[in-house]
C-alpha cells in the first residue's frame, strides 16, 4: 500500500539514487539496471536530469586535450564507411544557403516518444500511439505531438507560438539521406493534427526524421522545403 | 563570460538538431567544438590515452545516433554531450574493474524532506553547486567531486580515503543529501 510516507521515503531513496547514478559510483550491474528504469520512468529521468545539471559545474574541472587528427576520419569511416567529401551535393537539407536560412529559431531541435522520453535511452518495442515533443532552444516555438497509428492521425500541437502570421507550419519526412517528403500543411484554424496519407503511414518508423518548416501560407509552393526548420527529431518507436 | 557561453551553448545546440537531420557537415563541425573538452572527460577518467582515443570515437559515434534524443528541457547541449561521454567513459572503468558493489537499501538514510513534485521542475536557478559543496566537511566533498570527475567507484573512494566501505556509502549519500536540500533552498 502506498502512504504519503511511503511515497516520501521512495523519492528520497530516488533522489539519492540518481545522485549515486550520476555521480558515477555505482556498479556496472547497478548502473545498468539505473538505465533500464531511465527507458520508461519519466520521474526518474527528471530527477537524474536535474543531478546532471546541477552538478555539471564539476565540468569545468575537464581539461581540454586535441584529440589526434586521425581521430575524426576513423569515426567517419566506422559511421558511414566513407569520408564527408563524398557527401551528395545538392541536397537542401545540407546545402548551407538552406542552413543560413535558419533565422528563426536556433533550432536545438528535440522529439521524443511517450515511453521512450529519455534523453540517451531506448525503449522496447510495440507501443501503439506515440507523443513528441519538437522544441526549440529560442522556445519561439514548440510542439507537441501525438500520433495514433491506428487512424494514421499525427496531432501536433503548437505551444508558445510565436509564429509570424501568413505563414504555414509544414511536416517533412526524412529518410536517412533522402530529400525531404511533405506530409502535409497544418490548418491555421486547425485543431494541429494532420491526417497522413495511408501509402505514407508504413514510413513513419523508428530512425525516420520529422521536421516542421516555416513556409509561406498554404505550404511550400516548390515540394520542397523552403523556409526555416522550426522544429525536428528523429523518431524513436 | 556568460554571454559567449550561452551563444556557444546555442550553436551546439543548433549543430545537434542538424545532426538529427542526418547533416554530416554539421556533425563535422559538431565535432570540432566539442571533441577537445570531452577528449578531455576520456582522457581524465580513463587515465590511458589509448583507451581514451578509443571511448572519444564511440562516443561520437553515440552522439550520431541519438542526437535526436537531444531535449533542450532536460538540460544543456554541453552537458548532455558531457553526460555522454561520462557515462561511455564509466561504463568502461567499471568493466575494467569489475567492482561489484551492490546496490542495497538505502535504509539508514535520514528523510532529507524533499520538496512538493514542483521542485522536480528542472530548474537552471537555484544555488550553484559550489556554494553547497562549501558546506559539506572537506574531505567529503573532495570525496564527491572525485567521484564526479575521476569516476571513482565506492571501493576506490574508500582506499584513497582509508575509510570502511560502508563508510564511504554512507559519506557520499549523506552528501548527496545534503546537496538536494542545499540546492533546493
Amino acid at each position: 500500500m502506498t502512504t504519503p510516507e511511503n511515497k516520501r521515503s521512495d523519492r528520497s531513496r530516488d533522489e539519492v539514487l540518481a545522485g549515486e547514478y550520476v555521480l558515477g559510483v555505482l556498479s556496472l550491474p547497478d548502473r545498468l539496471r539505473v538505465e533500464y528504469r531511465l527507458r520508461d520512468d519519466k520521474a526518474f529521468q527528471v530527477i537524474v536530469a536535474r543531478w546532471q545539471e546541477n552538478l555539471a559545474t564539476f565540468n569545468n574541472d575537464y581539461v581540454t586535450e586535441v584529440p589526434p587528427s586521425w581521430l575524426y576520419g576513423s569515426v567517419e569511416t566506422k559511421l558511414f564507411n566513407t569520408s564527408v567529401a563524398d557527401q551528395p551535393k545538392g541536397l537542401v537539407w545540407s546545402s548551407l544557403t538552406f542552413w543560413r536560412g535558419l533565422t528563426l529559431v536556433s533550432l536545438s531541435a528535440a522529439i521524443f516518444f511517450a515511453a521512450s522520453a529519455g534523453g540517451l535511452f531506448r525503449k522496447p518495442a510495440a507501443v501503439p500511439s506515440a507523443v513528441a515533443t519538437l522544441g526549440s532552444g529560442s522556445s519561439s516555438i514548440s510542439l507537441v505531438t501525438f500520433f495514433d497509428r491506428q487512424t494514421g492521425r499525427l496531432q501536433v500541437l503548437p505551444v508558445a507560438a510565436g509564429a509570424e502570421k501568413s505563414k504555414s507550419l509544414e511536416l517533412w519526412l526524412i529518410e536517412g539521406e533522402s530529400a525531404p517528403v511533405p506530409l502535409g500543411v497544418f490548418q491555421d484554424q486547425g485543431d494541429g493534427s494532420i491526417v497522413i496519407p495511408p501509402d505514407m503511414r508504413g514510413r513513419l518508423k523508428d530512425g525516420v526524421t520529422l521536421a516542421v518548416s516555416l513556409e509561406p501560407f498554404g505550404g511550400s509552393p516548390t515540394g520542397k522545403p523552403t523556409g526555416p526548420v522550426v522544429a525536428s527529431g528523429k523518431i524513436g518507436i | 563570460m556568460a554571454g559567449n557561453d550561452d551563444r556557444d551553448e546555442a550553436e551546439v545546440a543548433r549543430l545537434i538538431a542538424q545532426v538529427t537531420l542526418a547533416d554530416r557537415k554539421a556533425f563535422a563541425t559538431l565535432y570540432q567544438r566539442t571533441s577537445r573538452k570531452l577528449f578531455g572527460v576520456c582522457l581524465r577518467m580513463l587515465q590511458d590515452r589509448a583507451d581514451a582515443e578509443e571511448a572519444l570515437q564511440e562516443i561520437y559515434i553515440k552522439v550520431w545516433n541519438s542526437a535526436g534524443a537531444y531535449r533542450a528541457d532536460m538540460g544543456r547541449p554541453m552537458t548532455w554531450l558531457i553526460a555522454i561521454a561520462r557515462n561511455h567513459a564509466l561504463d568502461m572503468l567499471r568493466r575494467r574493474r569489475q567492482v561489484a558493489v551492490e546496490l542495497d537499501e538505502a535504509g539508514e538514510i535520514a528523510d532529507p524532506q524533499v520538496g512538493p513534485e514542483e521542485t522536480a521542475v528542472l530548474s537552471s536557478e537555484g544555488r550553484r553547486i559550489e556554494d553547497c559543496m562549501r558546506e559539506l566537511e572537506e574531505d567529503r566533498a573532495a570525496a564527491v567531486r572525485s567521484a564526479y570527475v575521476d569516476g571513482m567507484s565506492y571501493l576506490e573512494l574508500a582506499g584513497l580515503h582509508g575509510v570502511p566501505l560502508n563508510t564511504m556509502r554512507t559519506w557520499l549519500r549523506r552528501s548527496l543529501i545534503k546537496l538536494r536540500e542545499c540546492m533546493d533552498r
